[in-house]
């Protein structure tokens, strides 16, 4: 009796772990595209008070931690912190913020090395220069968030059902 | 002689479980997985079918052997 309800218990445990670990790396497909796209708009938003409003960068980087959502805003925060220090340089800030989203955030290094390059132009050469660097990680953006959207749809609903079913199959075999 | 149901039982679930596997694997664009475990599969699945014969031959040796 005590034999079939471990025995119970430990298919649960197994089942629930593999379960976890599906949805877990499901939803690391699911956010990546979403979190794309708030990269996109953050930038835009850059662009805005870079050309438009001529912000200094700092000031910039804490109105866009205060208006965008946590991954992307946890980024310009770290930045803006880290400008806030006496004798660091954008290009630094800039790095230290893209490691925290690199962290925080479903995107991998292959989306961040075109916003990366943004660090050494920001802050430094003139408008429309900035502008114009904005814009070219911007469409680049675009055409991940295109692959990234297809590749949730391959691979979302799969890792799913994935971490059920073989968590059912290991059961399956140990009984 | 009683019928073992439950080993029956565990190898048709078993085999049900690959399906469903091979189904959505194949639906991904991911035939080759799937192949793999459908091999993976029917040789799990044989190594408990050979139990089971073993122990089959054994009763019709023992049986023989006045």
């Amino acid at each position: 009796m005590i034999v079939l309800l471990l025995k119970i218990a430990a298919s649960a445990l197994i089942i629930l772990a593999t379960t976890i670990i599906g949805f877990d790396i499901a939803r690391r497909y699911r956010d990546r595209p979403q979190h794309l796209r708030q990269l996109q708009s953050a930038l835009q938003g850059l662009a805005t008070e870079i050309s438009y409003g001529a912000t200094p960068l700092p000031e910039a980087f804490a109105s866009l931690a205060t208006t965008h959502r946590p991954p992307i805003a946890d980024m310009f925060q770290v930045a803006a912190s880290q400008l806030a220090r006496p004798g660091t340089t954008a290009a630094v800030a800039w790095q230290a913020g893209l490691e925290t989203l690199l962290k925080r955030s479903a995107l991998g290094q292959r989306d961040l090395a075109v916003v990366g390059q943004l660090g050494t132009v920001l802050g430094l050469s003139d408008r429309l220069d900035q502008e114009r660097h904005l814009l070219l990680a911007l469409q680049h953006l675009q055409r991940e968030e295109v692959l990234a959207e297809q590749e949730r749809q391959q691979n979302e609903r799969m890792w799913r059902y994935l971490g059920v079913l073989s968590g059912l199959l290991l059961v399956i075999v140990l009984v | 002689m009683g019928i073992n149901y439950a080993v029956i039982l565990q190898v048709a679930v078993f085999g049900f479980v690959v399906a469903i596997l091979h189904k959505i694997l194949e639906k991904s664009g991911r035939e080759e997985y799937a192949q793999v475990l459908v091999l993976l599969g029917v040789i799990v699945v044989m190594f408990t079918v050979i139990r089971w014969m073993n122990e089959l031959f054994s009763t019709i040796r023992a049986m023989f052997q006045f």
